[in-house]
Parts: C-alpha cells; sequence; structure tokens
C-alpha cells in the first residue's frame, strides 16, 4: 500500500511540473455563454455571434469601435435608390470560402433569401423580413400551415422580388417601403454571405422554389449549417465540440493577414476558474461578471490587463415596466383588493419612479462605473437626448402622488403588489428590493413583494401579462434607434405590449419616426418620444454599468465595439 | 440465481418505463409558454413565442407528445439535445467519455484510501487515530464540494501552479483540433489518456493525466469519506463475530486476523456500496465537473433540467436509470451470496 | 447495513439499560449530542437571539416596534416572544440586507461575524439558517421514511407478487438520477422550501423501504417469530407485535440521524441556482454567496475568510454533531460490543 501511495505521488509531481503560457500567435478566451449555433440565420446570442462575425463576413461592417463609420467588407460601395427603398450593393471580386469556393451574387442572394425562407421563430430573420417583405415571420407561420397555393406563392415572390442579382457582383435589394433602419441592420454579424455552393451540396434549403416551403420554419439546428462553417471570414472553423470552438486563420483570405493564428474560444462556467486560468495565463482574456469582482479581485494581478473607458457602454438599455392593467385570474403578483389598473394611474408610475435611488444602485452595484440614462435607448444612439430629465429619489415627492393617486384613495387603503425579476440576475433583483424597502417605508398600507422568477415562470407569467412590474431590458440587435423605440414605447411593441401600454401619442410618433428618412428629422422624433414617455412616466429607465474588457497584458488592438458580441475582432488583436 | 438475475433483467425496460412516463408527465404540468425556456433565451425571443411554440410542437397534448418521444425512442432515436445543440445520443457518446475518465482515476484511489483508513480506524477502536479518522471524515463529507473544489483550484493550479484545469491545455488542444481535422489524431474512444497511448502520443496521455488531477483529488476527498465510515463501521462489527475470537483464541497474530480474516469479511457491504458509488460517479458529478471545466453528463444534465429540455432530460434519466439498475442487480445478486437467509425466489 | 436488534428486547427503564450506559461512556456521543443541542436552542430561540437586527418585514408583521423589539422578544413573560419562537411570519426567514454593494464586509461591533456580498448579515443568516436546517431536516426524513415505511412493510409483510412489483416501483424511483428529478420538481414547481423539501423526500425514500424489507426479512426468520408461530398466532398479529416494532424501531432511529446530511443536498441545490429563493436564511445558499469571494485580492488571500468559514462550519458541525451522534446510538444499540 506504501509502495503504490509513493508511486502515485511522484506521478502527480512529475506530471504537476508547469507550462509555459499560452503562445504568441494564439488566443485564447474563456467566457460562460453557451454557444448555440454557428449559423447565420439561426444566430441571435452574443455567444453564437462572437464566432459567426470572425468566420463569416457581411456587405459591410462597423469601422472599428465605431457605431457611426463603416467599412466596406464583401461589398465595396453602395447605392440607394428610389427614395431609400432600392438598396444596390456592388460586391468585392476575388474573394473565397473557406471551401475554395469563389464568393459572387448568387451567394449573397441565397444567403439573404435563406433566412428569408427558414426565418425561425427563435431567429433574427424577422428584422430583415420585416423590411424586405413586410412579414416579420416564415411562410407557415405567417399565413398558417394550411394556407392556398396561391397564398404560399405570393410569398415566395415577395422573397424572389425583394432579393435579386443585376450580375454577377451586383445585388439588388428591393425594400416594401422606405426603411431608414435598413442599413443598419445589414451590419449585423447574422447578415452573412455563406457559401450556396458548398451548403446545397450538404443538403442545406436548394435555393430554389422547389423545396422552400419545406424549410420555412424547419429546425435549423439539425441541419448542417448549424454545426460546419464556410464563409470568407479571415478565421476558418476547426472544431466546435458544443463546448469550446477552436479556429485557425484562413490562408486565402482576401483581406490583411490577422496576427493571431489560432483561437480557442472556452466555456468556463464558473467565475472563479476563469479568474484563475487568467493569472496563470491559461487565459489570453476572461469574462469578469462585475465591476465589484473586477475592482476586489482582478487589479492589481501581475501580468493582467483591465481596458475601461467612462465611455464603454453596450448597446442595451433597461427600464422598469409598469403593467397598466394586469391580466389573469388568481393572479398571484398583485393583492386581492388591489385594483388591476394601479399602474394605470400616472400619480402612482411617478410616485414609484421617485423611489428608484439612480445614485445608490450606481455608487454600490457598479461602484460608481455606471450611466444613468434619460429614455429607454443606449446614450451612443440617434436620437438619445440627455437632456431629458431623470426622476430623482425623492420620498417626499413620492408620498405627494401617492396621496394624489386614486383620489386620495390609494393612500387609505393601500396595496400589495409583487415585484418580479428573472432569478439570478442581481441588478435587477437589487432593483426590486430597493424599490420595495423604499415604497413601504412611505405607508405601511403599502405591501411590495419581490420574488425571483425562474426562466419558465418568467416567460408565462410575461407573455400572459400577469406582471404588475418589473425591470427588464435588452441588448441592440441592429445599431438603430427602432429596435429600442418601437419594443418600448409603441403599444404593440415587443415588450411595450405585455404593460398594455396604450398611448395613441406615442405610437403615432413611434410610426412616424419609421417613415422618415432624413436622420435629423428622426432624432428629433425620438427626442420628443423620450420627453413624453418622462412626463408620462412610461417606464423608468435605469443605470447600466460601464463595459470593462479584461486580458493578460501582451494582448494588443483591443478595443470596445457594443455591435461586436465579441467586443473586438479577432483578427484586429496581437499579441508581444 | 441466473434465472433470477435474466428476470431482472428483462423488468429493466419496465423500470426505463415508468422513469420516463413519469418525468414526461411531471413535464406536462407547465404551460407551452414555460415549456419554450429551452428554446428562448433572450427578451428578443420572446416577442415570437407563439410562433416559437408552434413551430417546435410544444403545445401538444401529453399522450401525443409522449407517443412521438417512445416511436423514436423505440428507432434508437432519442432526439435532439437543445442544451447541447446535437442529438442526445450524440451528447451522451461524447459526455460519457469525459465522465467515465475521471471515474476511473478517482474511484480506484477513493476505494483503497478509504478502506485503509476505515480498516485503521476500526482496529483503533475509541483510540485517538480513531477519532481523528471520523471527524476528518465527517468534516470533509459535509464541506460543501464546491467549496473545497474552488480552494483546490485556488491554492494549487491558481498559487502553486500546478496540474491544470479543462480537460487539456489550451495550445495542446488547439493542436489535436486540428490534426484531428488533418486526419493526423483520431479521437478513438473519447478517453484522452487511452486515446494519447493509441496514438502514440505520451504527451496527450500525461497532459490529460495532469488535469485529472485535481478533480479526482475532490471526489477522493469528498466520497471517499463516506466509504470510511461504512468500512470502519463493517470492520467493527466483524472484528466482534465468534469467528474472530476463535482465530485469536488459536493465537493467530492480531495483523493475520485483521488483515486476512476480519477485513476480508468487512469488505462486502463496502463493495456492494462502492457499486452503487460508481454507477452515481458515472453519471456525472455536476459540481466537480463545473468548478473543474469537465463537460460530462453532470454538467449537461444540470443544464437540461435547469431549462427543462425535455429530450436531455429523458435521455439522461434513461441512461442513467439503465446504469443504477444494472449495478442494483448486482448488489443484490450480492446479497444473495453473503447472506444465504435471504433468498429470490 | 443495518444493524437490526435481533432479539426481543425485555423491557427495561431507558436510563437503567445499557445502551444508555454504553452511550454515555462514549465521549464522541457526548460530543456530538451536544453539538446538536447547541443548534437546536440557537433555532428554537433565533428570533430572541437576533431581535436587535430584525427586518423591517419581519417586525411589521410580528407588530412589534423597532424600539421595543429587544425588550420585547428577550422577555419569555411577553406573548409576542411565544409568537415569534412558535410561529414566525415567513418574513423573518428572509436575511436583512444592510446596503446592496455586493463587496463583502469584515465582521464589526454591529455584524460580529461580517456582512456577506450583497449586504447580507451573516450571523442573522446563520442563526435563522439553523431553522431552516431543522425543519427542512425534519420534514424531509419524516416524508421519506412514512413513505418508505409504508412500502418497505407492505412488500415484507406480503411478499409474493405485491412485493415483486412494489420493490421493482422501488428499484424505479430508486434508479432515478435523483439531483435531476429534484432539479426538474424544483424548476416547474418554484423555488419554495416545500418544493425542495418534498423533491427530495421522494427521491429518498427507497433506501428506506429497502432497509425496512430487509430488516423484516430478518426479523421473520428469528427463533422468536418461529416461536410464535408455532403457538398459533395470527399471522397479522404476528407481524405488527413483533416483526414490525423490531424493524421499524432501528430503521427510524437510523433515518433520523440522516437528518444533517439533508442540508448538504440543499447546498447542492443552492450551487446550481436552484436551492431557496435569495436572501432565504439558508447555509447552503450561503455559502453560495460566498462563492466568488473564497479567494481575495492579490496580496490577501483570505482577506474574505469570514464569508465562507462561518456557513461552512455551521454545515459541517451541523453535520458533524449529527454523525457523532448517529455512530454512537449504532454502537450502543450493537449487542455485540
Amino acid at each position: 500500500m506504501r509502495k503504490a501511495l509513493g508511486l502515485v505521488v511522484g506521478l502527480l509531481l512529475f506530471a504537476g511540473l508547469a507550462l509555459a503560457a499560452v503562445p504568441k500567435d494564439t488566443y485564447v478566451y474563456m467566457t460562460y455563454g453557451d454557444i448555440d449555433t454557428l449559423d447565420p440565420a439561426q444566430a441571435y446570442d452574443t455567444a453564437s455571434l462572437q464566432i459567426i462575425e470572425n468566420v463569416y463576413e457581411t456587405l459591410f461592417t462597423y469601422k472599428k469601435d465605431s457605431l457611426t463609420e463603416y467599412e466596406p467588407l464583401l461589398a465595396t460601395r453602395y447605392e440607394i435608390k428610389d427614395g431609400g427603398q432600392t438598396y444596390i450593393f456592388h460586391l468585392r471580386k476575388g474573394v473565397q470560402f473557406h471551401s475554395g469556393n469563389p464568393m459572387t451574387c448568387r451567394d449573397a442572394e441565397y444567403s439573404f433569401e435563406r433566412i428569408l425562407v427558414t426565418n425561425p421563430g427563435d431567429g433574427p430573420g424577422w428584422f430583415f423580413a420585416e423590411s424586405l417583405i413586410g412579414y416579420d415571420s416564415n411562410a407557415k407561420s405567417a399565413l398558417g400551415e394550411n394556407a392556398s397555393p396561391a397564398e404560399y406563392e405570393k410569398y415566395w415572390q415577395l422573397i424572389d422580388k425583394s432579393v435579386e442579382c443585376d450580375d454577377l457582383y451586383t445585388l439588388r435589394f428591393t425594400l416594401v417601403k422606405p426603411d431608414p433602419t435598413f442599413f443598419a441592420k445589414l451590419l449585423y454579424a447574422g447578415a452573412a454571405i455563406v457559401d450556396s455552393k458548398w451548403a446545397i451540396e450538404h443538403g442545406e434549403w436548394s435555393g430554389t422554389k422547389k423545396d422552400w416551403l419545406d424549410w420555412a420554419g424547419k429546425d435549423l439546428r439539425q441541419s448542417y449549417l448549424h454545426q460546419h462553417v464556410s464563409g470568407t471570414g479571415p478565421y476558418k472553423l476547426v472544431k466546435w465540440d458544443g463546448e469550446s470552438v477552436v479556429a485557425e486563420a484562413f490562408d486565402k483570405y482576401w483581406g490583411k493577414k490577422p496576427a493571431i493564428k489560432k483561437v480557442l474560444i472556452q466555456i468556463v462556467k464558473e467565475q472563479a476558474t476563469r479568474i484563475e486560468a487568467l493569472k496563470r495565463g491559461d487565459a489570453d482574456r476572461v469574462t469578469v461578471n462585475d465591476w465589484a469582482t473586477l475592482e476586489s479581485q482582478i487589479r492589481g494581478l501581475p501580468g493582467v490587463k483591465i481596458w475601461s473607458d467612462p465611455n464603454w457602454a453596450r448597446a442595451a438599455a433597461g427600464v422598469i415596466f409598469f403593467n397598466f392593467k394586469v391580466e389573469g385570474k388568481d393572479n398571484p403578483y398583485l393583492g386581492k383588493t388591489t385594483p388591476r389598473d394601479l399602474f394605470g394611474d400616472v400619480n402612482v408610475r411617478k410616485a414609484f419612479a421617485h423611489l428608484v435611488d439612480q445614485d445608490a444602485l450606481i455608487e454600490e452595484l457598479f461602484l460608481g462605473h455606471g450611466v444613468k440614462y434619460t429614455m429607454a435607448l443606449p446614450p451612443s444612439f440617434l436620437g438619445y437626448d440627455p437632456t431629458i430629465p431623470i426622476y430623482e429619489f425623492d420620498p417626499d415627492k413620492a408620498e405627494m402622488y401617492f396621496k394624489k393617486a386614486f383620489g386620495g384613495k390609494l393612500w387609505q387603503e393601500g396595496f400589495e403588489v409583487t415585484i418580479t425579476y428573472n432569478q439570478g440576475n442581481t441588478f435587477r433583483q437589487t432593483v426590486a428590493e430597493m424599490l420595495k424597502a423604499n415604497v413601504e417605508e412611505i405607508n405601511p398600507k403599502f405591501r411590495v413583494n419581490v420574488r425571483g422568477l425562474q426562466w419558465p415562470d418568467y416567460l408565462r407569467s410575461a407573455r400572459n401579462k400577469m406582471l404588475p412590474i418589473w425591470p427588464l431590458g435588452w441588448v441592440a440587435d441592429y445599431a438603430d434607434p427602432d429596435n429600442f423605440i418601437h419594443p418600448f414605447y409603441h403599444s404593440k411593441g415587443a415588450l411595450a405590449k405585455r404593460q398594455n401600454l396604450n398611448i395613441p401619442e406615442l405610437d403615432k410618433l413611434v410610426e412616424e419616426a419609421r417613415a422618415t428618412v432624413d436622420p435629423k428629422k428622426r432624432a428629433e422624433i425620438y427626442k420628443r418620444i423620450g420627453r413624453l414617455a418622462h412626463d408620462l412616466a412610461v417606464n423608468v429607465p435605469l443605470p447600466a454599468q460601464q463595459a470593462f474588457i479584461v486580458t493578460r497584458d501582451n494582448l494588443k488592438g483591443v478595443y470596445y465595439n457594443p455591435m461586436r458580441s465579441g467586443t473586438f475582432l479577432w483578427k484586429d488583436i496581437s499579441k508581444e | 440465481m441466473l434465472t433470477y438475475a435474466i428476470r431482472r433483467l428483462l423488468q429493466l425496460p419496465i423500470v426505463l418505463f415508468v422513469v420516463s412516463v413519469v418525468i414526461v408527465g411531471l413535464l406536462q404540468f407547465l404551460p407551452p409558454s414555460s415549456r419554450a425556456a429551452a428554446y428562448v433565451k433572450s427578451e428578443q425571443q420572446l416577442a415570437h413565442l407563439d410562433e416559437i411554440i408552434k413551430q417546435y410542437n410544444l403545445d401538444a397534448p401529453f399522450y401525443v407528445q409522449y407517443w412521438t418521444w417512445l416511436k423514436n425512442a423505440l428507432h434508437g432515436n432519442l432526439g435532439f439535445s437543445r442544451v447541447d445543440k446535437k442529438p442526445v445520443l450524440e451528447s451522451i457518446a461524447t459526455r460519457l467519455p469525459v465522465s467515465a475518465e475521471l471515474v476511473l482515476y478517482a474511484f480506484l484511489p477513493t476505494l483503497l484510501f478509504s478502506i485503509w483508513l476505515g480498516t485503521l480506524a476500526a482496529i483503533h477502536r475509541d483510540k485517538f487515530l480513531d477519532q481523528l479518522i471520523r471527524v476528518m471524515a465527517v468534516i470533509f463529507w459535509s464541506l460543501p464540494t464546491f467549496v473545497l473544489g474552488i480552494a483546490l483550484v485556488a491554492v494549487v493550479y491558481g498559487y502553486f501552479k500546478l496540474f491544470g484545469i479543462g480537460r487539456l491545455p489550451p495550445e495542446l488542444y488547439i493542436q489535436l483540433s486540428q490534426q484531428e481535422a488533418a486526419g493526423q489524431f483520431h479521437f478513438y474512444t473519447g478517453l484522452l489518456t487511452l486515446d494519447g497511448l493509441l496514438n502514440g502520443r505520451l504527451d496527450v496521455t500525461l497532459a490529460a493525466l495532469k488535469h485529472l488531477v485535481l478533480p479526482t483529488i475532490t471526489l477522493v476527498l469528498v466520497l471517499g469519506a463516506q466509504i470510511v465510515r461504512v468500512m470502519r463501521s463493517s470492520m467493527l462489527d466483524e472484528l466482534g463475530k465468534d469467528y474472530v475470537r476463535t482465530a485469536r483464541a488459536k493465537g493467530l497474530p492480531e495483523k493475520v486476523v485483521y488483515y486476512k480474516h476480519a477485513r476480508r469479511n468487512a469488505l462486502i457491504p463496502v463493495i456492494t456500496l462502492a457499486g452503487l458509488m460508481f454507477a452515481f460517479m458515472l453519471n456525472g458529478v455536476v459540481i466537480t465537473e463545473t468548478i473543474f471545466n469537465l463537460p460530462g453528463l453532470g454538467q449537461w444534465a444540470a443544464n437540461a433540467a435547469l431549462q427543462l429540455d425535455q429530450p436531455s432530460i429523458l435521455g439522461f434519466a434513461l441512461f442513467t436509470a439503465f446504469i443504477v439498475a444494472l449495478a442494483n442487480i448486482a448488489v443484490d445478486l450480492l446479497y444473495a451470496l453473503v447472506d444465504p437467509r435471504i433468498r429470490y425466489e | 447495513m443495518a444493524e437490526a436488534t435481533l432479539l426481543k428486547p425485555k423491557r427495561e427503564s431507558f436510563w437503567r439499560s445499557r445502551v444508555w450506559k454504553r452511550f454515555r461512556r462514549n465521549p464522541l456521543a457526548i460530543v456530538g449530542a451536544s453539538i446538536v443541542l447547541f443548534f437546536m436552542l440557537v433555532a428554537i430561540f433565533a428570533p430572541a437571539l437576533t431581535a436587535d437586527r430584525l427586518g423591517r418585514n419581519c417586525l411589521r408583521d410580528l407588530g412589534v416596534s423597532r424600539t421595543e423589539a429587544v425588550k420585547v422578544l428577550r422577555n419569555p413573560l411577553n406573548p409576542k416572544f411565544w409568537q415569534a419562537t412558535l410561529h414566525p411570519p415567513p418574513s423573518c426567514y428572509k436575511i436583512p440586507r444592510k446596503g446592496y454593494s455586493p463587496i463583502p464586509k469584515p465582521p464589526s461591533k454591529k455584524y460580529p461575524l461580517g456582512i456577506s456580498g450583497g449586504g447580507y448579515d451573516i450571523l442573522y443568516g446563520l442563526v435563522w439558517g439553523s431553522r431552516s436546517a431543522f425543519y427542512v431536516g425534519i420534514l424531509v426524513i419524516s416524508v421519506a421514511l412514512l413513505i418508505g415505511i409504508v412500502i418497505g412493510g407492505l412488500t415484507g409483510y406480503l411478499g409474493g407478487w405485491v412485493d415483486n412489483t412494489l420493490m421493482r416501483f422501488t428499484d424505479a424511483v430508486y434508479a432515478f438520477p435523483g439531483l435531476v428529478l429534484v432539479m426538474v420538481a424544483v424548476t416547474i414547481f418554484g423555488r419554495s422550501l416545500t418544493v425542495i423539501m418534498l423533491a427530495i423526500a421522494i427521491v429518498s425514500w427507497p433506501t428506506y423501504a429497502r432497509m425496512l424489507r430487509g430488516n423484516i426479512l430478518k426479523v421473520k426468520a428469528q427463533d422468536f417469530v418461529d416461536a410464535a408461530r408455532a403457538l398459533g398466532a395470527p399471522p397479522l398479529r404476528i407481524f405488527f407485535k413483533h416483526v414490525l416494532p423490531n424493524s421499524i424501531g432501528p430503521l427510524i432511529i437510523l433515518a433520523s440521524l440522516d437528518i444533517g446530511s439533508i442540508v448538504l443536498s440543499v447546498a447542492a441545490l443552492s450551487f446550481l441556482g436552484l436551492g431557496p429563493e435569495v436572501g432565504f436564511a439558508d447555509w447552503g445558499q450561503m455559502v453560495n454567496f460566498a462563492r466568488r469571494w473564497i479567494v481575495g485580492p492579490p496580496g490577501e488571500p483570505l482577506k474574505y475568510w469570514y464569508t465562507w468559514v462561518w456557513p461552512g462550519l455551521a454545515i459541517a458541525l451541523f453535520v458533524l454533531g449529527w454523525n457523532l451522534l448517529g455512530d454512537a446510538v449504532r454502537d450502543a444499540l450493537d449487542p455485540r460490543s
């Protein structure tokens, strides 16, 4: 027994000898998000898109960290015609796919039509379809499973006509109506050009009318492009085993050869483990959850660099939503005698708004590294108005509004309401608990409960419009204000719909902005929306934390572009 | 005895059937919108919830869903794992080797180490050594695994720069992936230590071993503690029996009495426990896998359960049930062998 | 492997029995009993112990103002004392937060054990956590035992096809991936403590059912049962008068000693994000809060020791106490030693 033990210990020590850090031509990034798919028509999460944006390419893209300057990628230039209804792209010549096939307009047409044909409900296709064919879902879901052949035919015609090749290197988009958001949508990493010849060979949609309906709403995660890539990007996929992704530089890339030749994106769920790997040099970059961890565990580590800037903010916005008229039988989130339209009264909304202590949130949760929002739009976006006032933390004003609400009845009878947040989101939980403490302080008859909901539960309650008040946010799909203004402020918007918001004036403004091509005029309308929303306290915009990146200190060329899923491209960095 | 074993094996499908019905039944308590949890990850997708429910047929009645699944399952298709983004069988096939490799290296040391300590404690009953071993065993057993695991990662891996996390060092993993794509390296078994040898790559085997050390230690400490306790009490039992007294009366040396006679018999309950523990470990030790970043069955199952990914949960449950049931049959047979008073008609 | 008392015990006073004598003489038994007793006292007097730091909602639901809380809740003559001790409102199980900062704060006069990340008072969490520990432990074991006794008893008594069917059912449950079933149940029915307890109980009863069945088979084979049968006693009477009591007794004692380990299951659930709701006084969750603070800042690796040492110690001691007690009882019951 003793001998065996000795042998084991000896072996362990031998095996344990330390190894050198990651080589110079290799980039290792440890993060936590599961990669969902590698299919550009399906990918709708940062974890997937951070791979796709490096192996595939779009027509145009953002210039480094700018959101307003673009550079040509697979297109060399573009023209807008017919008052913003037609977009013509001149494609780059001599570009090769990873498979060796040359890239032509045929591939571009196939890629966009494929998005429109398949358009899975959980994918990003809806915003392309909205602009190009006027529907926001695939044929089967938009027309129903049993529509007549003629109706389907019409739908196919829409798809077919909206994306056309004028010649081998000229791509033409015809929109249903002038749409100022369309160009921004083409910068989305999923608007990538896939290798049509290779895809069809491997059993993807044939690109013709023949089998298009079979592919409407088909589960793309079970088809070839889900796991395999042939793009034009500077990196080519070596392996994706469902967890980590390995990529290597593509030696026939048309552009500048990148300095980093090998990339490993590793999914490591436990933060403590990621930090130790960074310390040890096994990772070049790791995801760190928040400023608290950053300041208390990372800052000061030898060999580690923190990249941050007060102007870095995610392209995201979060607010506290109020439900103007809560629905659902036996609603567990509302007291029995509490009126269902509790938040239908503007006084109640304003009172709650005055009880959100924004400074405390920024100070305590973000250690001062936070940005306040005046409206539900990222400050870097067109139309953001920094001059709109923010409801200050003021219990006296809140009390005044509460006393005015429901003609004074609410103050006398009190209410009971539950603030919900999605379980695991510490920020939203803190907002909820803070609000609870502050509201209950005002009047002992006010009762506020806080409940964390599991995601499935949350989905159900949100869908049934059962939640009375909940903090929630969303990250931009594409860098256009409409991606925020419509969902947050239009009565049919994806988020506002669930709060039974119905303010005709807001709806009118949102629609007007959508139809306005001139950016200056659009910006003006958005500012008016922001101000109106503030006056009516439609929702309470919440502060967001300043973004940061944690790497080893030999990594060069790091920048922050909020529209990049990996916040920078692999090809732009190098190592000393 | 043999007929008993065969009969139990024939009953196995019934056990599996019950398991699947219970799980599918349980999941039916959810409204379709909640069942979409594995499909809808972000607020953006929420806008298209109805579409998603329809697309993936989530609102079909219980029996329809179950029947569809059962039909496919009988044809060897356990469905598509939403959390793993690949077919369930493929998930099991890629993840089992990860868990299995950990078990292979953790199991034997756990067993040997704890049998040794358990015997020692029993021999020195109520002496200091016994008290020490018992208290240590309870402490390691009661220490939440993640505290022990994170402490090991921080101290051994982070501070002393020994061993590694994950399955391989990043650069070696990249290299192997590239060589695999070029056909120069083959993952025959998925067990990296073995594949290294099969490919004639001792460096792979050694690196993989190095990365197994920390999770192995964690498992040995946590699971070993339980076996120590069983071993001790079982050994005490044996020492109190007549044959031991007889052996001592015959003047046999203490060592022979302890190790040749008593321990041999005391091992029997330990081995049955070990059998179950083996099955338990094979099914993934979620926490150890998460902390040391081993993409094994446990992590998969935990994700599936959190996101209510029905095919994955079912696939995992059936697989587990299968393994545990086999282990159970083995244990029952062992009982019968040991204790003739228990008969299986 | 249960040590059934194989001989039918003679009736004698417990305090004079050999079992008690053996138990008393075992120093580890005394240590174990003291630990469990200590936690019991802490759990019972949790409201009085934390009277100076109760949360707003807890005070409101108790109808006590903050200024008089200490005086009222530490005075056994006051009815509020009994209300708080015997039936505290659920809001008292929520750990009051001192600020929202994610960074822990070291022990201070007001917060002698420090404040965990998120502003949670560690002392409060530990004291009320001992209540949840007993609550969960006792309830899980009782439910599991109840199911186990019914099923194990039926199989042991009836035998034949009933035995076979029920045992296959038991096997099916036993073969269940316990953790996954618990996780699925908790995800479906919510993270309330009741759901967690029931889920754990439902996957843990088979052990007891099998144990009881084994015990019954053993006792049935004993001479005194044969004797009773030879005397012509009806089988039902033999079963309830002789077989069952001799099989159940040791089972209950052994099962109750598993109370300690239930805490560990809940802690594992907390790690996976499925424990009781965030902020609920539960040791497992408190260790989980501390998960990211196990390692301190560069140069001060142990800066946040208090976040995980205290709750970790509480869990370890609790389990240790029950275990030592368990071993001692087992030893004391063992007639051979």
